[in-house]
């Protein structure tokens, strides 16, 4: 799948939306919250405004990271190696092929960088993760191959099996590209984001609100990690989702999401401006690989059909 | 905006005491491998291919690694705490699976899918030594 040349690594530029986290519905929400917040808010600095929706939390970065579509053709090219390495054992395997559409609806985008940002999840599943139930694909082929086998496939400690293998093929020729570096960036710019005046005011605001509400925490993380509820464990109960719609609600009345993604996109906005020299290595690497994978998969296809 | 590092350190601890190492399951896997139906991590890059063999194997979610000690190749716990200390992971468990930056399965993150493998966690967003959670996305 080749990269677009608009800018982007191709990333979706609208994550799918899990409720309704629209527009209409946040303005409504920001209506209602602001309101029960005015009373005991701080006099400055005002709340940022920008973000209205998680559907709006897109970052500078998400345009070198890869997309649903280009995971699938990565994916599929990786089987297509599995496949054919243990075919040369002797051994047929068919893992399945991987589905963008169904990549893009479960993947979270940034609905969790700020913590839990999307009312409607919150109403629903409280801070427990929101997602679709996913097929288990693998006991469909590899899970009753015998013991030999299996370690043809998964290798050992001293052989690499066919998926190391398989890893390794794909990756083979890239150009070299500092993506250790990236993902120190897009972790740093997060907790640096964080540490904004606009970032913690707006926790300021978001505490008065939540207080309101009646809940007390000093920060959204005490919130998320009280010990009333377990994420670990699927029961999700009432008081986690009144407690949850709460924060929600009012990181955006506060305009605590909108201030933290505003500090954060900046930040990542001069990172790109001041290494430009890294990221066309990143999105060459990434060309590179996706190019070798389409090659792959188109190899593989031609043969299926003779 | 994370768990501040001396409430962790107190959770981290407390594990020392409270926690155990978990009954070794009837397959699971040290030693660089990782067998079906299991997310595995391990302390070192390329699965801990000469280094010490730091791992531990997941089937379910784990929304706070603060409380989870490593497993050494003998399956007994290591008491070294895994909390930001995942360099490499396997996942072997059907399905897609995510790790996160921060607990509550919160901040950056990076998915995997079924039967892929990193043997340097930096290459993804999550970073090298940055993994507090892990959401499995079948279970």
């Amino acid at each position: 799948m080749p990269l677009s040349n608009t800018g982007s690594a191709g990333f979706r530029a609208w994550p799918p939306e899990t409720g309704c986290r629209g527009l209409i519905a946040s303005a409504l929400l920001l209506v209602t919250a602001t309101a029960a917040c005015r009373a005991d808010e701080p006099a400055a600095p005002a709340p940022a405004r920008g973000v209205t929706s998680v559907s709006q939390l897109v970052l500078p970065f998400d345009a070198y990271k890869t997309t649903p579509e280009q995971r699938a053709v990565l994916g599929n090219a990786h089987n297509a190696l599995v496949a054919r390495c243990m075919r040369k054992q002797g051994v047929t395997v068919a893992p399945p092929a991987e589905d963008p559409a169904a990549i893009a609806a479960i993947d979270p985008g940034n609905s969790r960088r700020y913590g839990v940002t999307d009312i409607a999840a919150a109403r629903s599943h409280g801070y427990h993760l929101a997602r679709p139930p996913s097929p288990d694909t693998t006991a469909a082929w590899a899970g009753k191959l015998p013991k030999r086998t299996r370690h043809r496939l998964y290798g050992t400690a001293a052989n690499r099996g066919c998926l190391d293998r398989a890893t390794l093929t794909l990756d083979k020729g890239a150009r070299k590209a500092d993506w250790p570096w990236l993902a120190l960036q897009d972790s740093l710019t997060l907790e640096q984001a964080a540490k904004h005046p606009s970032v913690t005011a707006a926790v300021r605001r978001w505490q008065s609100c939540m207080s309101q509400a009646g809940h007390t925490y000093p920060a959204p993380e005490a919130a998320i990690a009280d010990g009333r509820w377990d994420l670990d464990k699927p029961a999700v109960t009432e008081d986690e989702k009144l407690v949850a719609t709460a924060d929600t609600t009012c990181k955006w009345s506060a305009g605590l999401v909108a201030a933290w993604y505003a500090a954060d996109a900046e930040l990542q906005r001069a990172v790109i401006r001041d290494n430009a020299d890294r990221f066309a290595a990143l999105r060459a690497n990434l060309k590179q690989r996706l190019g070798r994978a389409s090659r792959l998969l188109a190899e593989h296809e031609g043969r299926q059909v003779r | 905006m994370r768990l501040s590092k001396k409430a962790a350190g107190f959770v981290a601890a407390a594990a020392l005491f409270t926690a155990l190492a978990p009954t070794a399951a009837a397959v699971a896997s040290p030693r660089s491998t990782c067998y079906g139906g299991r997310v595995c991590l391990y302390a070192g890059f390329d699965y801990n291919r000469g280094q010490v063999d730091h791992w531990r194997d997941f089937t379910q979610d784990d929304s706070n690694f603060a409380d989870n000690n490593w497993l050494n190749w003998d399956f007994s716990n290591s008491w070294h705490s895994m909390d930001n200390e995942t360099s490499s992971v396997r996942n072997r468990v059907g399905c897609s699976a995510t790790l996160w930056q921060h607990p509550g399965y919160t901040g950056a993150h990076s998915t995997f899918t079924h039967n892929s493998n990193d043997g340097f966690l930096a290459n993804n967003a999550i970073g090298n030594n940055r993994t507090s959670a892990i959401d499995i996305w079948c279970h």
